[in-house]
């Protein structure tokens, strides 16, 4: 007998779903409120707000010192 | 709360609200675990990966869309975990999962089928662990949590066609992994889902 598709589609639907026990359940729920509540905190927005400018300072930057770097190494081989 | 939509669920959790997080964690844990066991064939490391993904819903909430199906971003976020993880460490793939069934939610069968129906399970389950990665998380993503093919392609950054394929031939080892261990349970415990 072949199995087709909706057949071997069938079986697999028909596998428990599992779920996480009690106690492991509970930790992460935990973690994940202490997490939410790090993420609502004053000091955790203003570093998300800042977060773009922040980065395109640090990227700018770090152009500007390759850019130092180059000309350097330019002008020791003139 | 009651009835209370995903969208409103999530713009709360964007809020800090820790019931709107308990909500979407119970309406979604047990999916994104059971994924993660079948994938990971580890209940240990499932425990972990399914820590992480809602950890990180936590993290990235303020920057989720409005229209976000979460169940699709949730399956996203533990896949790729589950393939980094994948590819950083040796995974048994022919392990078999050992998850304790819960008894209280099987319904009244007699023993025989009782013992039928779990030999079944633990030779899909067996041949489902045997497919390479790639192939088991089309056919989970398909068969078990029923994602459309373009939904599929999108989060697996493959093109439709391609899962298709995958897909097919996915289920032809399952069908003869299966065809090996004999018929007859298989012809009994088959579900009718008419």
């Amino acid at each position: 007998m072949n199995l087709d598709d909706d057949a071997i589609d069938q079986l697999l639907r028909a596998l428990p779903r599992e779920d996480l026990d009690a106690a492991r359940s509970e930790g992460l729920r935990r973690r994940a409120h202490l997490e939410l509540r790090r993420s609502v905190a004053p000091g955790s927005r203003i570093v998300r707000m800042l977060e773009p400018l922040l980065l395109a300072t640090c990227g700018a930057c770090m152009l500007t010192r390759l850019a130092l770097v180059l000309a350097m190494l330019w002008r020791a081989t003139q | 709360m009651p009835g209370e939509s995903e969208h409103a669920l999530i713009e709360r959790l964007r809020q800090g609200d820790r019931a709107a997080f308990d909500a979407l964690y119970d309406l979604h844990r047990a999916r994104i675990f059971s994924f993660l066991a079948r994938m990971t064939g580890r209940r240990a490391l499932a425990e972990d990966l399914v820590q992480e993904t809602f950890l990180r819903l936590v993290r990235f909430a303020p920057r989720l869309a409005p229209d976000t199906r979460l169940d699709v971003w949730l399956l996203s976020v533990a896949r790729n975990l589950c393939r980094s993880h994948y590819r950083w460490s040796a995974l048994d793939r022919g392990s078999l999962i050992a998850l304790k069934r819960r008894e209280d939610d099987d319904p009244p069968i007699s023993p025989f089928d009782m013992t039928s129906a779990r030999e079944l399970e633990r030779r899909v389950e067996q041949a489902l662990g045997q497919l390479s990665f790639d192939m088991r998380e089309v056919v989970i993503l398909t068969a078990i949590e029923r994602l459309p093919n373009d939904e599929i392609a999108r989060m697996l950054q493959l093109s439709p066609e391609a899962v298709r394929q995958r897909l097919s031939r996915a289920r032809k080892l399952l069908a003869k992994a299966l065809q090996r261990g004999g018929h007859d349970s298989l012809h009994r415990t088959v579900p009718d889902e008419s």
